[in-house]
């Protein structure tokens, strides 16, 4: 996890005093997206966890399932969270309005983020039973479709969000110094949030023996 | 200035995300070991579970 942090640290570092000024962008703010962006794929990670999780609960009953996909769902709030608030800091700056319910890539986002606050609260105030099991990875398994959706979203309907810069074709494009900020951003936030997934794994298999514990001991 | 301002709210916000992230981790940490202290103190003194 430290070991993550500090290479996202070091991207940050790098994005303040190394990357160019981006073009299209006045200012300084642009440079939010060194952690927003990176955040943002890593999020697509997490949500892919969460999918993978709840399929194998719902295909196999697995045990493993049920925790990846809980494990998965705090890790898609963290990162959810991040992109959602920074973006609207970011819109604030560069926009004047921080959000705009008319473009589709900033709505499927704030939907994706909902679900995984939504997954979260539920998995600490419900009984577990199976059939919370199997509401929890229905919705999981919905969420996840939200993701190439997301990913999609200002190819297809471009209002507000900058367009794609990687794959976006002519008019995509990036500075070669701002990608690879970037990339070492999410190399950071990847191993950070492996780090993440391994302890949180192991305090989500305790805390379920230790329910079946106390269950036996009453 | 107010572009340092905007960023600085931003990054705040994210490194402050990731804080309480690792925060409430280590309290369910201690919270585990705190409730497998309790067991463990049931079984090794079941008088005192039953009171």
């Amino acid at each position: 996890m430290l070991a993550g942090l500090l290479i996202a640290g070091s991207a940050l570092v790098l994005g303040f005093l190394v990357a160019p000024d981006a073009k299209g962008f006045e200012g300084d703010s642009y440079r939010i997206i060194f952690w927003h962006v990176p955040a943002a794929w890593t999020s697509f990670l997490t949500f892919g966890m969460l999918f993978v999780g709840s399929l194998a609960w719902f295909s196999k009953r697995a045990e493993w399932g049920w925790t990846l996909a809980g494990v998965a769902a705090e890790l898609s709030l963290l990162f959810g969270l991040m992109v959602v608030t920074s973006g609207p800091i970011w819109g604030a700056a560069e926009w004047g309005v921080p959000w705009d319910w008319t473009d589709a890539r900033l709505n499927t986002y704030g939907v994706l983020s909902a679900i995984a606050l939504f997954l979260v609260l539920s998995r600490r105030s419900q009984p577990d039973t199976p059939e919370y099991r199997d509401v929890f990875c229905g919705i999981g398994l919905f969420g996840f479709l939200l993701v190439p959706l997301t990913y999609m979203a200002t190819r297809w309907w471009q209002e507000r969000h900058p367009g794609p810069v990687i794959g976006g074709g002519e008019e995509g494009g990036v500075d070669t110094i701002i990608l690879q900020i970037w990339l070492l951003a999410f190399l950071g936030m990847v191993i950070l949030m492996i780090g993440q997934t391994m302890v949180s794994w192991e305090v989500q298999k305790s805390e379920q023996r230790l329910a079946e514990l106390q269950q036996r001991l009453d | 200035m107010e572009d340092i301002a905007y960023l600085a709210a931003a990054y705040a916000v994210m490194i402050g995300l990731i804080g309480w992230f690792t925060w409430q981790l280590m309290d369910r940490i201690n919270d585990v070991t705190a409730r497998m202290d309790a067991v463990e103190s049931s079984l090794t003194n079941p008088t005192d579970s039953d009171e």
